[in-house]
């Protein structure tokens, strides 16, 4: 704005600005163009062809349909369940996740020999492929002959083999190896915090004579308090991203019962799994992905307003 | 009374950190010891270690056989030259953006904070793919490194807020001395942000080796560009290996131990970092 | 702003946290990037080396790459190419090529950017996806007498031929039958195989009663993708007991899943944890095999070109196995059973060297001496008359005469949805989910099959509204003789 109600400029001291621009753009561009291919340009592609049908080359020229994609998504019985199941599965992955990494953080954080080295073993699922990991899971819950129905079967804990992956279970057994994937990442994240806390107030708080409950409930969950809102945060838009666990362990079956709804939105450009046969959609799967990002956004923003209504309370 | 209570709670803890450690490395060892079982052995029971000796030889053939040098090679060119580009190009843009004005700042700025709170997902390498067909790129290996190294916005975030927390009097010292912008990037900027850089570049590296989604698309239809992660996943559907399970176990056991030798190295190193963070804070 | 705000405050902590571990890395780092120039470098020279080669041989030889998905046959193809590519004049080097994953996406995403190869083996799918499209070749075009004479049995109109265009040529035929493990069989004390739905439930119920103690069980079925289950078996059994096809009935040119639910419901009790092998929903074919070969399996349904194959060389099995027609209800057959051609190769229309794929197809794909060959291997079911009378089956086929395509087998006509597979979209679930749901689930069966109708007639009748979809109905039409 006051740019434009100074009096032109010398052209000395534009060309100046000039050499400026250009010189910050030099070194800005190799990201930017990086950014504008592979971040900008398939949004809005994606966000175009909400509005077209199309079913890829040889298939005809993309039709424009207006709303009707998203009038589909909204009437699509399955896509609402992959989007319940995406609330199952982050709410209970967040709910085993934080506490059990807080617990950890707490009992690791102390000074003591070992710790360090339990504090990197916790680490190691976090640096790990978790689609080969998927791999591994896929074996280890096998129900005929993975290794977990023989321990408990040889221990005599259960007669008959447990079906992990049936419709019943696999949503419980995907959680189990989602939490296996998390704990180590929130672990470092909530040791961070508490490093942060200040050795005087818990120092304070001992002389005050507060026991070790106290001292955890009124000095250091509060003061971790801004810590574990970003935590929380991160948590949560992990948890409706996760895709290829699902992907590799169960492929978001059986019978839709752990689709998740990026993995449903992924499905109508895309096979899951090796073999299986797609009818493309993209506009279609657009249109799905359009809403899953919505949903997932929207959840962030309630988050945010709820914890910093929270701040105002207390 | 209160000895014993210290005593139930110490015990409780160490039975927590005891499952949790269980928890926590089962999995890998599982597929790690898994990987020198015989198949029968692998699914008949619940022994935890091999019975019939050690077998080795399924890692040859899953070297051989899976063709997995080739893949490991790929690995190993993607990730590094993926993490290669994410740091100089974050570093250069996050260098720009906390210390440079220019005209649009504002606007670009927005666009790549804005862009991660929107998360379309996998769909968006449908466009990816056709963009870099177009360019001829989709069957290099180049276009698959472009693709996985991506838009980059949390890593020049990232590096930017790390170069918000230095003192702007260093750049000023450096002006007055005579240095170009490019001199104040690279002598005194650069040294200062390797910690940062460093975490873009591990994080880069772990990422691009562990990808599967986007690696299995960009290579569906030229196989020659699959990485281990994509070759292991796949073995589950090819004909021979779906049912051999130690080769499946092998090969898992091939992608993750790098990553884990990796980590063993660098681990000292990252405790030493943890308890340093400690004293400072 | 609140946003950038917060986003600040989470990088911060982001790189408080990472910068913990920051001195650590260093090193990792820099070892990574003084690899990294050693190592990137190989790639590009790849790159070269692939293009001098391509550019020396489009000088001097023309290429044809030919892409398919089969594995079991691929010792015998490349000894034929092999042979082929020393010995021809044409000048002409094949490229054979598999693709065991993903195949039919790694076609569109070939055709996608442009780059599609020249020769590219059949499948159902992926032929039906660009039928209309023009993106495969006319054969006819270059057809001679002979050749014409040779497959003139195997060239049916509605299956390979459209509107006088003629696309590929099977050779070989596979459909659906029940294979059974016979040691199983006699342990459970059934003398014969089932013939009626109604009998095949029964006997699985008994296998899993007297041997699941043994771990052994009635049934099995890959359920983990629904798609391979029960296109391997249901849509067989629609044929054979319903006369419907994909759920079409060519008489009235509607949907009618309803008449499934006899079917349906037999799955459901074959599924049911009294009789089915445990963890069937997250089966895949190939493991399912593994069990059929340690005899851990009674019986299950799948297709007649690779089973025997299999249990000869990937899965050796010690029990002796035995092929039956599929079972229908009450035993009463009502229409034919469709088969799916195969060993059959499709021509991209958009190839630079047409002429030099067909010369190489005619030579290696259609050779006689080769499908005799393949035949005698054991590797696929010949259809054609010329190659069936010179050659000795393989033993397995004499065993096991239902492996052959018969006479209660036949052709069917394409489906609405099979002819603009890619414009006729289902809201919803598809047939095979939707079955998998109604077997596995508590859903009300005739109720769901009914709501399955609806969305497929809904998604017919909005196809052809648009013009995007043909309305097929056949007067008179006779599910025993489908291909009239």
């Amino acid at each position: 704005m006051h740019k434009k109600i100074t009096p032109p400029v010398s052209s000395e001291k534009l060309k100046r600005s000039i050499k400026e621009n250009v010189k910050s753009y030099s070194l800005l561009l190799p990201n930017l163009i990086l950014f504008i291919a592979f971040s900008i340009y398939p949004c809005i592609w994606t966000l175009k062809y909400v509005f077209y049908r199309y079913g890829g080359i040889g298939t005809g020229e993309p039709k424009f349909v207006g709303m009707d994609n998203i009038m589909r998504v909204f009437r699509d019985e399955v896509y609402w369940k992959t989007v319940k199941n995406t609330f199952v599965y982050a709410g209970a992955k967040i709910l085993f996740v934080i506490p059990l990494a807080f617990l950890l953080a707490l009992f690791l954080n102390k000074k003591r020999r070992g710790n360090g080295l339990l504090q990197s073993v916790i680490f190691v699922p976090t640096i790990m492929s978790s689609a080969v990991m998927g791999l591994v899971f896929y074996l280890l819950f096998n129900v005929y002959n993975g290794q977990i129905n023989n321990y408990l079967m040889d221990w005599n804990i259960i007669k008959q083999p447990i079906n992990w992956l049936g419709t019943d279970n696999a949503m419980k057994t995907v959680i189990i190896t989602a939490v296996w994937g998390g704990i180590g990442n929130y672990m470092v994240y909530f040791i961070a915090g508490l490093q942060r806390i200040s050795e005087e107030a818990l120092e304070s708080a001992k002389i005050d004579g507060a026991n070790g409950m106290q001292t955890l409930w009124y000095i250091t969950i509060p003061m971790l308090g801004p810590i574990l809102k970003i935590i929380l945060m991160l948590s949560i838009t992990a948890a409706f991203n996760d895709m290829s666990n699902v992907m590799v362990l169960t492929e978001g079956g059986p019978n839709y019962s752990t689709m998740v709804m990026s993995l449903y939105g992924y499905q109508f450009f895309f096979p899951i799994s090796a073999g299986s046969i797609v009818t493309s959609q993209y506009g279609y799967g657009a249109a799905v992905s359009t809403v899953s990002a919505a949903i997932a956004g929207a959840v962030t923003i309630i988050y945010l307003f709820v914890s910093k209504k929270l701040d105002e309370v207390y | 009374m209160a000895k014993s209570k210290k005593l139930i709670m110490g015990l409780g803890i160490g039975i927590f950190l005891a499952v949790m450690i269980i928890f926590t490395i089962y999995p890998i060892l599982y597929a790690v010891i898994g990987s020198f079982k015989t198949n029968s052995e692998l699914t008949a029971g619940g022994n935890f270690l091999p019975q019939n000796g050690w077998h080795i030889e399924n890692y040859y053939k899953a070297f051989i056989e899976a063709d997995f040098t080739k893949y490991a090679i790929n690995s190993v060119v993607i990730s590094i030259s993926c993490m290669l580009i994410a740091v100089i190009t974050s570093s250069l843009a996050g260098y720009v953006f906390a210390r440079r004005e220019f005209v649009g700042k504002k606007f670009i700025m927005s666009l790549y904070v804005g862009l991660m709170f929107i998360a379309l997902g996998s769909v968006t390498l449908y466009p990816i793919y056709d963009m870099l067909s177009k360019f001829g790129l989709n069957k290099s290996i180049i276009g698959l490194i472009l693709a996985l190294t991506g838009g980059q916005a949390s890593n020049v975030l990232l590096v930017m807020g790390f170069v918000k927390s230095l003192p702007k009097e260093l750049d000023e010292a450096a002006i007055i001395d005579g240095c170009s912008v490019y001199g104040i990037f690279f002598r005194v900027i650069m040294p200062l942000i390797k910690p940062i850089l460093a975490v873009v570049a591990l994080f880069t590296f772990r990422n691009s080796w562990n990808d599967y989604v986007t690696t299995m698309v960009m290579s569906i239809s030229i196989p020659k560009l699959k990485t281990l992660t994509v070759a292991v996943v796949q073995l589950k559907y090819s004909m021979n290996a779906a049912a051999e399970w130690h080769i499946m176990l092998a090969g898992a056991s091939i992608a993750i131990m790098p990553i884990l030798i990796v980590y063993f190295f660098a681990n000292k190193q990252f405790i030493a970092g943890l308890t340093a963070g400690a004293v400072k804070g | 702003m609140v946003f950038t705000k917060k986003y600040i405050a989470i990088l911060l902590v982001m790189v408080m946290v990472l910068s913990l571990n920051g001195c650590s890395t260093k090193k990792e780092q820099t070892n990574g990037g003084s690899n990294g120039a050693n190592v990137t470098e190989l790639p590009e020279e790849d790159e070269k080396n692939t293009s001098n080669t391509e550019t020396e041989t489009n000088t001097e030889k023309t290429k044809i790459v030919v892409w398919s998905k089969n594995r079991h046959d691929a010792d015998l193809i490349n000894k034929k190419v092999e042979e082929y590519n020393a010995s021809n004049t044409d000048n002409i080097v094949v490229e054979y090529q598999i693709y065991t994953e993903n195949y039919e996406q790694a076609i569109d995403m070939a055709f996608q950017s442009g780059e599609a190869p020249d020769i590219i083996a059949h499948t159902p799918p992926a032929f039906l996806k660009y039928l209309n499209s023009g993106k495969w070749a006319d054969l006819s075009q270059f057809m001679d007498d002979d050749f014409k004479k040779t497959f003139s049995s195997v060239i049916v109109p509605g299956m390979n031929e459209f509107d006088g265009k003629v696309y590929f040529i099977p050779t070989s035929g596979t459909t659906g039958r029940l294979f059974y493990n016979k040691n199983i069989f006699e342990k459970a004390g059934i003398t014969n195989p089932p013939t009626t739905l109604e009998e095949m439930v029964e006997d699985a119920r008994l296998i899993t009663e007297k041997l699941s103690g043994e771990g052994i069980y009635g049934f099995a079925a890959p359920l983990k993708s629904p798609t391979s289950a029960f296109a391997r078996a249901l849509s067989f059994q629609a044929h054979r007991g319903l006369g419907l096809s994909l759920g079409y009935d060519f008489s009235t040119g509607q949907y009618d899943f309803a008449k499934y639910a006899p079917i349906i419901k037999a799955w459901k009790e074959l599924m049911s944890a009294d009789i089915a092998f445990p963890g069937c929903e997250s089966l895949d074919i190939d493991p399912l095999r593994t069990q059929f070969a340690a005899g851990k399996i009674g019986m299950y349904i799948s297709y007649t070109h690779a089973e025997p194959g299999v249990y000869a060389n990937q899965f050796p099995m010690t029990d002796a196995w035995g092929v039956a027609q599929i079972p229908v209800s009450d035993g009463n057959v009502v229409g034919a059973q469709g088969y799916t051609p195969s060993g059959s190769y499709l021509l991209n229309a958009d190839s630079k060297n047409l002429d030099a794929s067909w010369k190489a197809y005619k030579a290696i794909f259609a050779d006689i001496d080769f499908l005799t060959d393949y035949y005698e291997s054991g590797l696929g079911i010949s259809i054609v008359a010329d190659v069936i009378e010179q050659s000795q089956p393989a033993q397995v086929y004499i065993d096991n005469p239902a492996l052959l395509i018969g006479s209660t087998d036949s052709i069917w006509p394409l489906t609405p949805q099979e002819k603009n597979s890619s414009n006729f979209i289902v809201e919803g679930t598809d047939m095979y989910t939707t079955f998998s749901a109604l077997v596995l689930g508590d859903v009300d069966i005739d109720k769901g099959l009914q709501d399955l109708s609806d969305r497929y007639n809904a998604a017919l009748k909005a196809g052809i509204k648009e013009g995007t979809i043909t309305e097929i109905k056949i007067n008179g039409f006779d599910p025993k003789n489908p291909s009239k």
